[in-house]
This record gives C-alpha cells, structure tokens and sequence, in this order.
C-alpha cells in the first residue's frame, strides 16, 4: 500500500476516534445539574462553534483578495443578504444560496464592466 | 409498526433538512475534487480521502502537503491538528439526545459529525420530536456524506476544465460555506446563547491576528463556550422581570 493511502487511513480513524471518543466518555453529561458552568459551558460549545466558523471563513476570504474594496463590500452585501432573504423567508437553502449569488455577481461586475 | 414509520419518516426530514449543506458541500467537494487531481493525486484516491476522513479542512491541507511532497507523519498530524476541535461536538450533542431511547449506536452517529452538520443540528434540535433526533440525525449525515462524495467525484473528474471557463461560478461558490454558517448563526442565536457567540466571534477574529486559522477557531470556540458557561449578571429588565412574577405568585 502506498503511503497516501495509508496516511488517509490512519486520518480516517483518527478523526473518527476525535468524534467517537469524548461522546462515549461523556455518560457523567445527563447526571450533571443543569445549572453547573460545565453543562451549560457545554450546551454554549454549539453557538460558540458556529460563531468561530463565521469568522474564519469571512477572514478567509478577505485574506485571500487582500483586504480589497471589492471583497470587503461583497462580504457586506452577502452577510446583509443573509439576513435579509432569512428575516423574509426563514428558508436556510435558500438564505445560503442567494447571497452566494448576490456575491458572485458583485464579484463579476469589474470584470463584466472590463 | 408505527415506530419503524416514524424512524423513516425522521430519517427522511433529516435527509431533507440536509438541504442547505448539500448545497454548501457540493461546490466545496467540487473544488476540493479538482485540487486532489492538481496535486497529483488520482480521483479514487481523492474519493477514498472524502470517503474515510469527511473533514473539509483538513482534507484540503492533506492534499496541499502531498503536493509539496511532504512526510507521511506531517500529513497525519496536520489533519488531526485541524481536526481536534471535533471533540467537542460530541459532548455538546449529547445534551440533546435522549440516550434511554437511542437506537443509531454513536459510533455511527460520530462518523458524520463535521462543522456544518453540527451546527445544522444544534439549530434544528428545537424542531426534533422527542425520541427521534437519532434518527434524524443521521439522515442530516446520510445526505450531507452523500453530497460530499458526489460533489468530491465531479470535481476530480470533470472541475478542471469548468472552473477555467466561469469566474463566476468560482465566486459565487466561494461564499456558499460562509453564507450557510451566517444563516446557521441567525437561527441558532434565536434560542439564546448571545454571550457565547460574541465572545466566540471576537476571540476568534482576535486570534486570527497571530495563529493559523484552525488555532484560532479551536481558541474562539472555547473562549465562547466558557463565557457561554459564566453566570452573567442579571439585567435590570431581567430582575424587573423576576420580581413581577414572585408579585403575581403571591
């Protein structure tokens, strides 16, 4: 077997392993008080993440066009459409897709424009 | 009877609220399928990763470092590195289930959990009848996993030459995975959970200023997390609030 391979495999197991092993160990989670700091540090983990992840792939993107004009109002605009297209619709597909196509088309205006 | 109707009739609401990931995965799949093929990779070997590690970020470090030709050792730590923070999601999770009347072991359950089918379900747990987020869950995996490998094999088969000819299609797909996590954001913050998600999203910008991406999205997180976790001082309008109510109980 190659070496690729078996690193993708070992990869495999082990991601699975950083998914499996804290969910099995954590029976002592339903006998925890719902008002201690670890349950609800716990339940917050889930907002937090996600919060963490809207960061990181705004700042992504704006690392990868160099903090331009363009990207910083494209970014603007897609967050806005977001919140638009969710506040009319409370449709997640669609609140994704949209802005995707709201940015991409402010995106491709200079070019469209030469 | 009526139990087995009702798993499929979960399993399938999971499939279908795997929708919106679906449709963030696919064009992410895509471009990660086009990148194993530009690093010198075959398309089943790209579908294998896809296949066994399901983490996008890392997939797309492990195909950057084959690239560059490096180790088999700094391959495997590099993935897992990016990948730690998933060993938080488990626990979390688990807060929502109700494990007397579990019936997808959690080793199964486990194996889909990447960052947007976490997040999916924590926002749509609120929805979920009692007894059957198990099941749902999985169809949330089933359809997100599905979409993933679909999306990993038309990218490594025929991305190439489309991502040459659109830019923007290459744009547009850019903003899918941050638009889906805005959306994700907005829904879940509807149930509380503010304090966190500021704190998570200062922590995590400011971090940004001098780690590595995956550092300071595991810095944010738990920086959220513990303040999600404090006891916040209680506001006048929460204390007015407390007081009317010991009023009208009397």
């Amino acid at each position: 077997m190659k070496t690729v391979e078996l690193a993708v495999i070992v990869v495999g197991v082990g991601t699975w392993l950083l998914r499996f092993l804290p969910m099995a160990g954590t029976r002592i989670f339903s006998r925890m008080p719902e008002k201690s700091f670890r349950y609800k540090m716990l339940l917050s983990l889930g907002p937090a993440a996600i919060a963490a992840l809207v960061t990181v792939s705004l700042s992504s993107l704006l690392k990868a066009h160099d903090f331009s004009l363009l990207e910083i109002f494209s970014l603007a605009a897609g967050v806005v459409a977001v919140a638009a297209v969710q506040r009319l619709t409370d449709n997640l597909a669609l609140s994704t897709l949209a802005p995707a196509l709201a940015y991409g088309v402010i995106h491709s205006v200079p070019h469209w424009l030469g | 009877m009526y139990a087995v109707m009702s798993s499929v009739s979960s399993f399938g609401r999971g499939i279908r609220d795997s929708l919106p990931i679906v449709a963030g995965y696919l064009p992410v799949a895509f471009t990660f399928g086009v990148g194993a093929i530009q690093a010198g990779l075959s398309a089943g070997q790209a579908l294998m990763i896809s296949a066994l590690v399901f983490a996008g970020a890392s997939q797309f470090v492990f195909v950057a470092l084959v690239g560059t030709g490096s180790s088999a050792w700094t391959l495997i730590s590099a993935a897992l590195l990016m990948n730690v923070r998933h060993a938080f999601y488990g626990p979390s999770l688990l807060s929502y289930l109700d494990r007397k009347q579990q019936r997808i072991p959690l080793a199964l359950l486990a194996f889909g959990l990447t960052d947007e089918v976490f997040a999916t379900a924590i926002a749509g747990t609120a929805k979920q009848k009692e007894g059957e987020m198990d099941v749902w869950l999985l169809g949330l995996e089933t359809g997100a996993w599905s979409s993933w490998l679909s999306g990993t094999v038309l990218g490594a088969c025929t991305g190439m030459q489309l991502l040459e000819q659109s830019a923007f299609i290459r744009d547009t797909l850019e903003f899918v995975l941050p638009a889906l996590f805005c959306s994700l954001l907005l829904q879940c913050t509807r149930h509380g959970g503010r304090s966190a998600v500021l704190f998570a999203l200062a922590g995590t910008a400011l971090l940004g200023i001098w780690l590595e991406n995956h550092l300071a999205l595991l810095g944010g997180m738990l920086s959220g997390a513990v303040f999600g976790g404090l006891p916040l001082p209680a506001t006048p309008a929460a204390t007015e609030k407390k007081k009317t109510i010991k009023k009208n109980k009397k």
